[in-house]
């Protein structure tokens, strides 16, 4: 075997083309990653933006108005969502106050951080990081910001129904959550 | 204005170059020359790679919403096929990116034979190549059951039975592959870590092992004794690498645009009219198997499968003599030739046998088409019961055992009139509905097969209706 180094062949050895050609391969190999960064955000993010999450029901029966004890007890919600491919049920728990004529249910999801509210003497009391709340909901003491939620009430067929709505946690404004 | 730029470009470079030696890192990755010069046909192993990578990735993407049990598989690869924005696009790349690989590699790999470039000094990076090879069919044969489509599920099962031809040990072996007597969820949680876990980790390890030991032994070039050139990798050969890539990519993303991955609907182990095919690289190996009946089936499953592979392992070891011309190596190149083109007839002569049995042909074209007509509903999603504790099942009332089940199944299941399960979820199918439609079926539109059920109580028709309402999946 004999090996003679290409001298005569110019281009080969001239750095202008040289660096062209390393040039369009690196284009080619920037288009391609450019393209697949674009489309795999859309893929990874879609769901974040997607709108097509089956909305629940408004409305969700309790009970029959005349079986709701007088002062605070405790109900649980059924949700069913459409999470992705999934449908599932999740449950949410409301604490709801009967006085005399006047009807109040307050989401149990502390408005601070999400943890779970409970009840403690005449309290609300949420023992992540001790906020406090009176029975009617105003603040008492503790880092919330705000009041406990109140959620929308009616009475249909004898029936009390609420309207379960989620709230962004660590604002002063009480902010739906779509 | 540029100047000044492409000094700021170049001090940045210099200050990298200083902490991270990015210069001599690429000087080693293509400051290498070969002899003869650039040539279109070297591309194939950088094509490989290429492709290789992009499954990676696709694969990685496809991860995100795919979950793999036997109840929840087919659910999230529809969703990804129909609901992902481009998620039909992702999963195209990796359905078309496995087809692609495997014709590289067997094009990389007549390549490398036809120029002797597994002589001199070449024989290890020529079995990690072989390795290679049975990783990527290895990868092919465990990612077609993830889908849990029915060509997934019963083209698997044919292809795990053959495991049992295996003496002594093929029931035992095919067993622990399965993870049980039958294919099962569990068979599909090993074929997943199979194929995302164990198979990709070995890939990588082996492709730099093969990469290393090509570099080791400098790239085998031409097979012409004089070689009149020596250029380096780069540019020339970068440039043709990096096109061909991009031809690659554009073929990908042609196909998944203009074809989408196929989905058939999901494995029913009860469709008795099913013909599972394989994909077309296995078709050789599927003809092969119908010249072999009874236990001779080890013939094509093991043994001549088993004895080309030790061959071809063994080849740089068997073909010592340093001639590289495949001309010069008229018995081995004809070897070579002949059983490729073996190959090829073997898969013609098994599509040309499915078109011309009138049968079987109108069963492949109807599973096509349903494939086709799944792909086109609407995507349902599944509902997974959640977090909620479900009641058990009502027991099944005697009034329903003497009146319903010889129609609709023992558990409602059907069998000569449809199942009655997600009633309630239909129009006109309320606890209500229900009760009406036992005393007049034909009210409700239904057909006269559907006999009148007046004759029943009031209490039992009631009981019915709460019992088949009841009844979810």
């Amino acid at each position: 075997m004999s090996i003679t180094n290409n001298t005569n062949n110019n281009n080969n050895n001239d750095p202008a083309r040289r660096s062209f050609l390393g040039v369009l391969g690196g284009i080619f190999l920037g288009l391609i990653t450019a393209a697949m960064g674009v489309i795999s955000s859309v893929y990874v993010s879609f769901p974040a933006f997607s709108n097509k999450t089956k909305k629940d029901k408004l409305w969700h029966t309790i009970k029959p108005v005349d079986q709701i004890p007088t002062g605070t007890s405790k109900h649980t919600i059924t949700l069913t969502k459409q999470t992705g491919w999934a449908v599932s049920e999740t449950e949410q728990i409301v604490w709801i106050v009967k006085q005399d004529q006047s009807v109040n249910i307050f989401s149990a999801i502390c408005p601070h951080e999400g943890c779970i509210v409970n009840k403690q003497a005449n309290d609300f009391v949420c023992l992540c990081h001790m906020s406090q709340w009176k029975e009617d909901g105003t603040k008492v003491s503790g880092p919330t910001p705000r009041d406990l939620d109140k959620l929308d009430h009616r009475v249909n067929n004898n029936n009390l129904e609420v309207n379960y709505q989620a709230f962004k946690t660590g604002t002063s404004q009480k902010i739906p959550l779509s | 204005m540029a100047l000044i730029q492409s000094e700021k470009l170049s001090q940045i470079a210099e200050w990298l170059d200083e902490r991270a030696a990015i210069k001599a890192i690429w000087q080693l990755l293509v400051k290498f020359s070969i002899p003869g010069g650039a040539r279109w046909v070297y591309v194939l192993g950088s094509g490989l790679l290429f492709t290789l990578a992009l499954q990676f990735f696709t694969g990685i993407l496809l991860l995100l919403y795919y979950v793999p049990s036997a109840d929840y598989a087919h659910v999230s690869v529809s969703y990804i096929q129909k609901e992902v924005l481009f998620g039909n696009f992702i999963r195209g790349i990796h359905h078309y990116g496995s087809s692609v690989i495997v014709v590289l590699t067997v094009l990389h790999f007549l390549r490398t034979f036809f120029w002797g470039a597994y002589k001199n000094k070449r024989e290890l990076a020529w079995i990690a190549g072989v390795i290679l090879l049975l990783l990527i069919l290895g990868f092919a044969f465990t990612g077609y059951l993830l889908p849990w489509d029915q060509k997934a599920y019963f083209g698997t099962g044919v292809g795990v039975s053959l495991i049992g031809a295996i003496p002594v040990l093929g029931e035992t072996i095919s067993q622990i592959t399965l993870g049980g007597n039958e294919l099962s969820t569990l068979t599909l949680s090993r074929f997943f870590v199979i194929h995302v876990t164990v198979l990709p980790v070995t890939l990588l390890i082996i492709s730099f092992l093969h990469i290393l030991l090509i570099r080791k032994a400098k790239p085998a070039g031409t097979f012409k004794e004089t070689i009149t050139v020596e250029e380096d990798y780069y540019p020339k050969q970068f440039f043709k690498d990096c096109f061909f890539t991009f031809f690659l990519f554009l073929l990908l993303a042609t196909l998944s645009y203009v074809i989408p991955a196929p989905l058939e609907p999901q494995a029913n182990p009860a469709d008795a009219n099913y013909i599972p095919r394989p994909e077309w690289y296995f078709l050789f190996l599927f003809q092969l198997l119908k010249y072999f009946q009874g236990t001779s089936v080890l013939i094509p499953a093991i043994i001549i499968p088993g004895l080309v592979s030790t061959v071809i392992f063994l080849l740089p070891f068997i073909d010592k003599k340093a001639e590289r011309n495949p001309f010069k190596r008229p018995i081995a190149s004809s070897i070579a030739l002949v059983f490729f083109l073996g190959i090829i007839s073997l898969a013609s002569l098994a599509v040309l046998e499915d078109r011309s049995n009138p049968v079987i042909k109108a069963q492949l074209e109807r599973q096509t088409e349903e494939g086709k007509q799944y792909l086109k509903t609407p995507f349902k999603p599944k509902n997974t019961g959640g977090a909620v504790a479900k009641p058990e099942v009502a027991p099944v009332p005697a009034v329903y055992q003497a009146k319903c089940a010889s129609c609709h199944g023992d558990k409602a299941q059907g069998q000569f009139g449809p199942k009655l399960y997600n009633l309630s979820q239909k129009e006109k199918r309320s606890r209500e509905d229900i009760i009406k439609l036992l005393e007049n079926p034909q009210s409700y539109g239904l057909k006269p097969t559907m006999p009148t059920f007046a004759d029943l109580s009031e209490k039992e028709r009631q009981d019915l209706a709460d019992w088949i309402t009841s009844l979810k999946e």
